[in-house]
């Protein structure tokens, strides 16, 4: 859910954009450029293909906005949007290539079913990823040594040089923390429902 | 959201915020928790391992950097406008709010169980419990002298020669190429689909067949007499080839036959439904059961076992092409009818226990969805379900 602040911030973006300021592109692309990566890579199943995918849907973001005066009026939608059309154009070529030619008129219904499913899920993980970097301190890089590096509390200690019961004493304010997002976020879609 | 769930939600959010639960609620958290570890609903590991992956990429900052630095190379060659189409209409929103809310609980759920290990999540792929996967394609060739193939592990080519036609398999697909010399008598083929399989093939005029699950279809190697005559059960949905010497007509059972002559038509025949249904999409049939009727595109004849003949001028042909698809549509069934799908397609017997109200659905999924996934978007307050071997219990 988009507050006023976000908006205010998306259109201040979008103005910088307009203007040609290559900084406020670069801010945009830290924000997405990952998250439609992910997208891409999980309705084509392809790496690089996904890359080359999300790289061209931000190239002509920057362009439309740019030069043509494009103002989208949700960037996270029009982006993702662009990324999906371009993920079928792939899925469906990738089909005729194979020579599976009956399968296309199957693959417009299941193909809308995968990017509503993803897209549920990134958004989902994507909160989720937003509030992973909100926890305080070190909290944090805790966490991704325990979850993402698969370390053991006693590397981590010897590796920060705090002790391991510190350790143990951040995650678990960290899992707090988490726990009580997910509490939130159970809250409001069960409100939506 | 319904009441049961709704509540089991509720003491999760509680639990989660450190709110203490009562007797009841900590017992009814349990029963759930448990029910859904046997049940595997939640898919323990895998939510979670997807969910880990996807923060491990987004913290890949030199990723994102060489991406950036690529990016920044392309971004002033200038791009011709791109046409973008509106979002498409949100027509799945129940599911994805419920779906959402079942990963969401599962992660939370694992959260709270523990997950001290982390080892078993990071490095487990393949850790889902009981689930039954989806049919695919795959059928039996019943030669005319009774010999079976299988035909999901056979590779390409040649398969088999029939009295003047050979049996060429290839990419999956069965049909037969005439070898010019027709031999006098006519022999039968047969192409059957078990439970949780699905076929496509070529008949020798050139039509074309797909074979929904237990179906089967016998027809004649070559075409050689006045009309073209096939006998099906089960589903299946045809091409015919144009030929207006030689009509061709489908044989359902001895009451009742399709007279076609060339065109797009379905028929779902299995015995276990209570009428044989024939919904025509392009050209025209003729039904011939006691009496017979024309249909029209769009149009489709409904024969009782008592052979009596309706029409239903408004069918709904997402419904009915939903399988060839690859989609289940279950706008508007009843649940029995619902699980006679699930049946077929995931070679599953369905119990129900007493006190199931026969409820109706909504909504349309992948056919390539595991079962776990299938009982999770239809899962509701009145219904539940439990997976045990290959039968499908339905509670209420």
């Amino acid at each position: 859910m988009p507050t006023d602040q976000s908006r205010n911030n998306e259109k201040e973006l979008l103005a910088r954009l307009a203007a040609g300021d290559e900084k406020a592109m670069e801010e945009a692309f830290d924000a997405f450029y990952l998250r439609l990566y992910y997208f891409a890579k999980k309705l084509t199943r392809n790496e690089s293909e996904a890359e080359d995918i999300a790289q061209e849907a931000l190239v002509n973001f920057w362009v439309n906005v740019k030069d043509k005066g494009v103002q989208p009026d949700n960037t996270e939608s029009y982006l993702f949007q662009m990324v999906r059309n371009r993920c079928y154009t792939f899925n469906m070529r990738e089909l005729m290539k194979a020579g599976k030619q009956d399968d296309l008129s199957r693959l417009g219904k299941a193909f809308e079913h995968e990017v509503e499913n993803q897209l549920m899920r990134e958004d989902i993980f994507n909160r989720i990823f937003r509030e992973f970097n909100r926890l305080p301190g070190q909290q944090a890089l805790i966490m991704k040594m325990i979850y993402i590096d698969g370390l053991h509390t006693n590397e981590i200690a010897a590796q920060l040089n705090i002790s391991p019961n510190n350790v143990r004493n951040q995650k678990a304010r960290a899992l707090d923390r988490l726990r009580t997002f997910l509490a939130d976020s159970l809250k409001f879609f069960l409100f939506f429902y | 959201m319904h009441d049961n769930q709704q509540y089991i939600l509720t003491i999760l959010q509680k639990k989660l915020q450190k709110i203490p639960l009562t007797e009841e609620e900590q017992a009814q958290l349990n029963e759930w928790l448990q029910v859904n570890e046997e049940d595997a609903l939640l898919q323990p590991g895998a939510d979670e391992q997807e969910l880990l992956e996807y923060l491990q990429l987004r913290m890949d900052s030199d990723r994102n950097r060489e991406a950036f630095e690529k990016f920044r190379s392309q971004a002033f060659t200038n791009r011709d406008v791109v046409h973008v189409k509106a979002p498409a209409r949100m027509r799945f929103a129940w599911i994805r709010y419920a779906a959402a809310i079942i990963i969401i609980a599962g992660i939370a759920t694992w959260f709270i169980t523990g997950n001290r290990n982390n080892d078993r999540v990071v490095n487990n792929k393949g850790h889902r419990k009981v689930d039954i996967a989806p049919g695919h394609d795959g059928a039996i060739l019943t030669l005319a002298n009774g010999s079976q193939m299988v035909l999901d592990s056979l590779g390409n080519g040649v398969i088999a020669s029939q009295n003047g036609a050979q049996v060429v398999l290839k990419n999956g697909l069965v049909q037969y190429d005439a070898t010019g010399k027709i031999a006098a008598e006519i022999t039968y083929n047969t192409m059957s689909t078990p439970r949780g399989r699905q076929f496509q093939l070529v008949l020798p005029d050139g039509s074309k067949v797909w074979l929904n699950a237990a179906s089967a279809i016998k027809y004649p190697t070559t075409f050689t007499g006045k009309e073209r005559l096939v006998e099906m059960n089960g589903e299946a949905y045809f091409e015919v080839a144009k030929d207006a010497a030689k009509p061709f007509r489908v044989k359902i059972n001895e009451g009742l036959s399709v007279q076609v002559l060339g065109t797009n038509f379905n028929v779902n025949a299995y015995e276990n439904e209570a009428a044989v249904k024939t919904t025509l999409l392009e050209g025209s049939v003729q039904v011939v059961a006691k009496s017979s009727v024309l249909l029209k595109p769009g149009e489709q004849a409904i024969v009782t076992q008592a052979s009596q003949l309706a029409i239903d001028d408004k069918p709904s042909i997402d419904k009915v092409m939903a399988w060839k698809n690859g989609l289940f549509n279950f706008e508007g069934m009843r649940l029995k009818e619902v699980m006679k799908q699930l049946e077929r397609w995931y070679d599953i017997d369905v119990v129900y226990e007493p006190g199931v109200p026969d409820i109706e659905f909504y909504g349309e999924l992948s056919r390539n969805t595991t079962l776990i996934d299938v009982i999770a978007a239809l899962k509701d307050s009145d219904v539940h379900f439990r997976i045990e071997g290959r039968k499908l219990i339905v509670l209420p």
